[in-house]
């Protein structure tokens, strides 16, 4: 893995690893059975720069969410640690953990369940306009109103409650809320997902100029590739914990070399036509991430694998010059 | 003969606010052994004309008019007993979007696809199950004896298809209504579940009716799509005809919101504004459409015929001698 | 106010409303109302029937029942607001903490509510009677102690189910601190259901209330409450009806406009 000196990305993960233990029975405790985990996020390590929109796609149970919420310290760790903007976010104390929440925010999937159900819109964002004292008192019902017409909203949603809001508004006030308290990192978990795909689209222009217009840092995830490919400025492909493949979203398409990466891709009609790449049919059901596959974990549905790949794990090695993908047959 | 002939459907709901319209005045129509689609986004009334075929409304919906010919039969004047024993499960399927809670937590899968074919076709259980353990395997569901015994909450969320897929085909019906069914799916097991759903299609010959608000996937498995947006049809015609040359407004501003289709980066002309209010004449798509005018109010837009199997809605379109142009 | 007409148009709540402001109404002005001292004993005008002079007749010892149907009045009001006031207020803190920080939280408090709960409810105050003394204001603080463990049990159910949500997690992610999550997050959705059954917990109060009074355990003569008259006016019955049906009419109506409201506020927020 390159040498990633802190300074130079706005957010570096090193080495992380986030497990949960599986709930023993009784009897098993007795047995004295050996603790089961379910490795979400597997020694991984990724670096985003400033500005930029880093990428991650999988598909469901690969541990993306689980990676975005320990990137915003929601999660404790299993291993590893996480620096953003040169500050190690898991040694922070109370102050600086305050300071940090306001530079680090995330928008979430679900946009029925994402706002406090019986506050208004505008109190929502006052409450945190205030809390972290971003504008003067009485400059915070203007500063509101100001984020509401950043994100396409009318004034008046300030006075309505979020059932009154249609999916596509209530992920706008979703970004309001996140750029309340003035950021430098967002992360974006699955933000268009649950949205019609013109919906969709006028969310993700809206979230890329902000990110020109305010200089904002995206982690965004998704487990829809042509979304991805569009917003992200490099791209992680993850599987079960791991990064199968990391590379240039330019260089998505012929030249991505990971067999999981070539099958999401010819995976849906259009992105298949798009990237004229090499049809790849999956066989099998994914693993269960409590008894993982020994050897490389994608072996039991890749349509290449071979012996060395059911013993050995392949490590995430330079396929290029900022292109590294896990496969054995890169080498 | 036509599988499904639905003509001038029109249903509503009724709530607190009053009537909403959620159908109005469609034609649409099934033959047989094709596969047709519908694609609209959410609140088109896509699932609503589901729902009515089999006339499995909630409590506060209703069709206000229409015919729905099914196999010559006229399906409303069906009380709700002929519904039960004659149509659903056995004559018409339905296959629903949420694979969790599709199937009942309490029982095993292989006694809910037994008890759907004991009762529509009398069968005994030990036929029955041999039957279904069969059906699995075409599904591609691996070791199907096992998966017979393990309840909804063991299998995976494609897994769970499957089994509704093969409960869908198991009294050989003649029409399968799918309401979003790979949706919840991830991107590479609803591959994998749309190839063994055509091959099952072309081998027992059944008619499909595919819903889905997904371009690709309607454009992958469909031989004819519709086009829905509030409730009305807005285009249709031979699927590479629609996607090849779309030409509704809205059509292709669906298609045009894809982001395959534009620089990475690039802000993504897409359709302007949410489905909301609705003019009370005319057009429904007028308040977003960009090539509208004061006319398309009027009250007399038809589907208009542009090609072979192809007519959309919408009177900028005009047909001189097999070629067409906006206005 | 939109919100409240909207609010008030289920019929339940209108009835309910109306008739728990009419006997609320009744008992704050007791002292202007009620025609008579209830205390005031007339031995010469015992056990009269209803008339004009005394529409409710009057008891044993002379008092207008009336007056003393009124002041007990009053007595309901306090025993509903007192007693189930305070369980309200403790089961809510009680049931917020345990169901959003779990763990050893969750497991102490639960366990001092099933240990009260095993108990059955009627034992339980009575014994705490027997200890502290009767009177209205052991009781009280007995009802209080024995009520709060089902607000308790309601609000923490509602706290697990509710702490997972993405509205809690984008609230830590913004930086709030636990306990602002907790009540001004998630306090407001929870406590809907303990709303509706606080209603309904008045109507089993007051009944309560009334048994107790009715064994002599509760109320100790010559308060008015409603279930002490009952007792007082039990042996009279055959000469006497007046007595006791007035006061148990108050009870029933209290009952029925308690649940009335809480089955209208249960239909409009529920769950």
């Amino acid at each position: 893995m390159r040498k990633a000196s802190n300074r130079e990305y706005a957010v570096a993960v090193r080495d992380l690893k986030k497990y949960y233990k599986l709930r023993t029975n009784f009897v098993d405790k007795i047995l004295i059975k050996e603790q089961k985990y379910i490795k979400a996020v597997d020694d991984i390590s990724l670096a985003i720069t400033e500005r930029k929109t880093f990428g991650l796609v999988g598909e469901s149970g690969c541990g993306k969410s689980t990676l975005g919420r320990c990137v915003l310290r929601l999660e404790p760790l299993t291993g590893g640690n996480i620096t953003i903007f040169e500050q190690n976010i898991y040694s922070l104390e109370e102050k600086e953990l305050r300071r940090f929440r306001k530079r680090v925010q995330m928008v979430f999937q679900n946009p029925y369940s994402t706002l406090p159900p019986h506050k208004t819109i505008g109190k929502m964002l006052k409450e945190v306009v205030d809390y972290h004292k971003v504008v003067k008192e009485k400059e915070a019902k203007d500063y509101c109103l100001l984020l509401l017409e950043q994100v396409g909203l009318d004034g008046r949603f300030s006075e309505s409650r979020p059932k009154a809001l249609s999916g596509g508004q209530r992920q706008r006030a979703a970004i309001a809320r996140a750029l309340s308290t003035e950021p430098r990192l967002i992360v974006l978990d699955e933000p268009v997902t649950a949205l019609d795909i013109s919906i969709q689209a006028q969310i993700l222009n809206l979230l890329m100029r902000l990110q020109e217009e305010k200089g904002l840092t995206y982690l965004f995830i998704a487990h829809d590739l042509s979304v991805i490919r569009h917003v992200s400025d490099i791209i992680g492909v993850m599987y079960l914990g791991k990064i199968v493949e990391l590379l240039p979203a330019k260089a998505l398409g012929k030249d991505s070399v990971h067999p999981y990466t070539k099958s999401l891709m010819s995976s849906s009609h259009m992105l298949g036509e798009l990237f004229k790449s090499e049809k790849i049919r999956l066989t099998g059901e994914v693993p269960s991430a409590i008894d993982p596959p020994v050897g490389c974990k994608f072996h039991t549905r890749c349509p290449y694998s071979f012996d060395r790949c059911k013993k050995e794990e392949p490590r995430l090695n330079p396929v290029e010059e900022g292109h590294f993908a896990s496969c054995f047959l890169c080498n | 003969m036509d599988v499904l002939v639905i003509k001038d459907l029109s249903t509503h709901f009724v709530e607190n606010k009053g009537k909403v319209v959620a159908v109005d005045n469609v034609d649409l129509m099934v033959k047989e052994t094709q596969t047709v689609g519908i694609v609209g986004e959410s609140g088109s009334g896509k699932s609503t004309v589901a729902n009515s075929i089999l006339g499995i409304l909630p409590e506060t919906g209703e069709i206000t008019s229409g015919m729905i010919r099914f196999k010559g039969e006229e399906l409303r004047g069906f009380s709700e007993r002929q519904m039960q024993q004659r149509i659903r499960g056995k004559q018409i399927s339905m296959i629903f979007q949420d694979p969790m809670v599709s199937l009942n937590p309490l029982f095993t899968v292989g006694t809910q696809i037994v008890d759907v074919m004991k009762l529509h076709q009398n069968l005994g259980v030990r036929k029955a199950k041999t039957k279904a353990i069969a059906l699995f395997k075409k599904v591609g569901i691996s070791d199907p004896d096992k998966r017979f015994y393990n309840y909804p909450h063991e299998l995976s969320g494609g897994m769970i298809q499957r089994v509704v897929i093969a409960m869908a085909m198991s009294c050989q019906p003649s029409l399968i209504i799918a309401d979003e069914p790979t949706t919840a799916l991830d991107v590479t097991i609803e591959n994998q579940i749309l190839n063994e759903f055509e091959k099952l299609v072309t081998e027992m010959r059944v008619s499909v009716l595919w819903i889905a608000h997904d371009l690709g996937v309607i454009r992958r498995i469909s031989d004819y799509v519709y086009v829905m947006y509030a409730g009305t049809i807005l285009e249709r015609g031979k699927v590479e005809a629609v996607f090849r040359n779309p030409l509704h407004p809205y059509t292709q501003g669906l298609l045009r919101s894809n982001p395959i289709y534009h620089e990475p980066k690039s802000q993504i002309p897409t359709i302007t504004g949410e489905l909301s209010k609705m003019p009370p004449h005319g057009c429904c798509f007028y308040p977003r459409c960009k090539i509208g005018d004061e006319k398309c109010l009027d009250n007399n837009i038809k589907l208009i015929k542009v090609e072979e199997d192809h007519c959309v809605c919408c009177r900028k379109i005009e047909v001189r001698e097999n070629c067409y142009e906006y206005e | 106010m939109v919100k409240l007409r909207e609010f008030t148009r289920n019929p339940n709540i209108k009835i309910g409303l109306i008739m728990i402001g009419i006997l609320v109404l009744i008992g704050i002005s007791s002292p202007l109302i009620s025609p008579y001292d209830p205390f005031q004993q007339d031995l010469m005008e015992s056990l009269q029937p209803p008339s004009f002079k005394h529409p409710f007749g009057t008891d044993l010892y002379g008092r207008d029942v009336m007056s003393r149907v009124i002041w007990g009045a009053w007595i309901a009001i306090k025993i509903c607001v007192i007693g189930v006031g305070i369980a309200f207020i403790v089961g809510n803190l009680a049931g917020a903490f345990a169901g959003y920080y779990g763990g050893w939280t969750d497991t102490i408090i639960m366990r001092i509510v099933d240990s009260i709960l095993a108990f059955p409810f009627l034992v339980l105050v009575i014994a705490i009677m027997a200890i502290f003394g009767p009177g209205l204001r052991n009781l009280y603080f007995a009802i209080a102690v024995v009520s709060w463990c089902q607000f308790a049990r309601i609000v923490r159910s509602k706290y697990i189910s509710e702490k997972e949500a993405d509205y809690v997690m984008a609230a830590k992610a913004v930086g709030f601190p636990d306990k602002r999550i907790i009540f001004g997050h998630l306090l407001p959705n929870a406590i809907a259901p303990t709303v509706v059954y606080a209603s309904l917990d008045c109507a089993l109060v007051i009944l309560l209330a009334a048994s107790l009074s009715f064994i002599g355990v509760g109320a100790q003569p010559p308060v008015p409450e409603w279930g002490a008259q009952i007792a007082e006016g039990r042996q009279l019955f055959q000469v006497a009806w007046w007595v006791a049906t007035f006061p148990a009419l108050g009870i029933m109506y209290t009952v029925i406009g308690c649940s009335m409201l809480g089955d209208g506020l249960r239909d409009r927020l529920a769950g």
